[in-house]
Order: C-alpha cells, then sequence, then structure tokens
C-alpha cells in the first residue's frame, strides 16, 4: 500500500507512486480537526488505494509527528512544506490531485498540482475565531497561545487570520449539508471535526474517496 | 426564511447530538428547561466551542465571546431563544 504519513529529513517517504494512476495528497486540517478526523481520512486513503491511486497524507509542519512542534511553527512553514511536498510528488511523474481538508485549503494552491478537490473549507479569521474559543490563558504566554494542550506561536494565528481562501484553477468543493455556504455538493455526515472524541465514518470516507475519483476523471488526470 | 420556534429547536437538537455524541433519541427528550452546560458532562468548555462554531456554520449567525453566558447556554430553552433572536435580527 502506498500510503505514507511519515516524514523523513522534511519529506514523506514514498515508493512506486510512479506506477498509479495518480497521486492524492492529502492535506490534513490542523491542530485538533486533525485527530478527530484521520480515522475517516485514513479509511478513504485505503479506500483510494484499492482503486489503483497513490495517496501520500504527510503530517504537515507543527502538526501530528513532524519534527517542528506547533510552539515553533510559521506559517510560511506550512506552504513552503506543502509545495516541497508537490514538487516532490510531480517528480514521480505522476499527475498530483490535492484533497485539502478544512483549515489546510488555505495552503492547497500549489503550482504543481493537477487539480484541487476540498472537505468543508473556511476562512482563516474564522478557523483561527473557533481556535481561540478553546485557548485557556492560564496557560497561555504573551507569544503563545495554549489551545488543545499545546502551545501555537501567536504570530501563527494572527497570520493564519489574515489568509483568505485561495482560488486554484480546477477545483471541486463538498461541504456537509448542514453547512449553509456555497459548495459544488453538499453531503449528509455528522461533523467529524467537532466532535469530542476521534470518530470514524465509514460512509464519508467511501463517498469523499468516490468524490475525489470522480473529480479526476473529470479534471482528465484519471 | 426563518425556521419556527418547534423546527429550530429541533435543528438544535439535531445539532447537540452531532456535536456532543449524545443519542439523537435522547437529545429528543430536551425541553425547554433541560439544563445544559454543568449538567450535561458532554458540554464541557472545548465542546462549547465546538458547538459555538457549529451553530455558526448551520445558521448563517456569529455568535460574539461577550454573547456566551449562563443564560445562553444554561438551558436547552435558553439556547434556543438566543439563535431564535440571533435570526430574527
Amino acid at each position: 500500500m502506498n500510503f505514507e504519513t511519515r516524514w523523513l529529513a522534511g519529506l514523506p517517504a514514498f515508493s512506486n507512486l510512479a506506477d498509479q494512476r495518480f497521486i492524492v495528497l492529502i492535506l490534513q486540517p490542523l491542530f485538533e480537526e486533525a485527530n478527530r478526523m484521520r480515522r475517516t481520512l485514513a479509511l478513504m486513503a485505503r479506500t483510494l488505494d484499492r482503486q489503483g491511486v497513490g495517496v501520500v497524507m504527510a503530517d504537515l509542519p507543527g502538526m501530528g509527528e513532524h519534527p517542528l512542534g506547533a510552539n515553533q511553527v510559521g506559517i510560511s512553514d506550512i506552504g513552503t512544506a506543502s509545495n516541497l511536498l508537490c514538487d516532490a510528488l510531480t517528480s514521480q511523474g505522476r499527475p498530483v490531485l490535492v484533497a485539502g481538508f478544512r483549515a489546510a485549503c488555505l495552503f492547497d494552491s500549489l503550482p504543481g498540482a493537477s487539480a484541487n478537490w476540498r472537505f468543508s473549507p473556511e476562512p482563516g479569521d474564522r478557523l483561527v475565531r473557533t481556535l481561540l474559543r478553546t485557548e485557556i490563558p492560564e496557560e497561555s504566554t504573551e507569544a503563545h497561545a495554549f489551545i488543545n494542550g499545546q502551545l501555537v506561536s501567536r504570530a501563527f494565528l494572527d497570520d493564519m487570520a489574515r489568509l483568505p481562501l485561495p482560488n486554484p484553477a480546477c477545483l471541486r468543493t463538498l461541504r456537509l449539508a448542514t453547512d449553509r455556504a456555497e459548495a459544488d455538493h453538499h453531503v449528509e455526515a455528522s461533523p467529524l471535526w467537532r466532535h469530542a472524541e476521534p470518530g470514524e465514518d465509514p460512509a464519508l470516507a467511501e463517498l469523499l474517496a468516490g468524490d475525489i475519483l470522480n473529480w479526476a476523471v473529470t479534471c482528465g488526470i484519471s | 426564511m426563518q425556521p419556527d420556534r418547534p423546527a429550530l429547536s429541533d435543528d438544535i437538537r439535531s445539532l447537540l447530538s452531532d456535536v456532543l455524541g449524545i443519542a439523537q433519541d435522547r437529545a429528543a427528550t430536551f425541553t425547554d428547561t433541560t439544563e445544559l452546560f454543568g449538567s450535561l458532562p458532554e458540554l464541557d468548555s472545548m465542546a462549547v466551542a465546538n458547538l459555538l462554531a457549529e451553530l455558526e456554520d448551520r445558521m448563517g449567525i456569529i455568535v460574539e465571546a461577550d454573547e456566551v453566558d449562563c443564560d445562553m447556554l444554561g438551558t436547552f430553552g435558553g439556547l434556543v431563544d438566543f439563535v431564535d433572536g440571533k435570526l430574527s435580527r
């Protein structure tokens, strides 16, 4: 299975991606939302893998197992890492479709990508407002906010709050049916990223994988 | 169009069920006097942040920090009243 989450020397380890029809670069939500969605994203990745699609689901700087901690990360680190990652994948000779989730969509307009697909994106100011609602002031400092059990640079939050959603050329957006914002398609599911505990939604994982596959066909990369 | 109060109450029961992970049949028993924050163990401070964000997404409203208080989150009826008031503006 060509599904990797590790980072080695700043880039994820991957193998055999050149054998795949195309490569899906999954950009996971940031911070706690990633933990709550990870199991469903893994299910989605496995479904794509079974369809002969290469999948890379790396931890971005400041997130998950990435060696750079949330207290050290700057907004440019995430953009730079995403670009490096996409360049490394396009060098495999296969088209790359970027699948962005939630806050990661702020960083998904990558020059090397052949197509973009999004799930429930939000502009930076809304995301930061929600993050700061969970801040514990007693544990925070002037330079860092204590959010969801970790210190996050206030400079990072300030920069993220100023980020609009980019407009890549070949883009499809999905949202939940309960979300009033515009989208190409709304799907019936629960907002996993807002649940108290990490959950798993196999039906949603299958639906998202299918939609990504269809979008790749529409964009002429599959 | 703004939903009538019974419909809005049902929408908020569904939202609470989704965000807090409580069974729909349990949420269906919530009445205006059902106590929420401080009485519903699933509704901790983290869950409040997610509840407010989900309210904003679903209802198309903005909830300011100084609007979140015991009246708003103390009871189910208080929460419905708050959203109803926001939608009426």
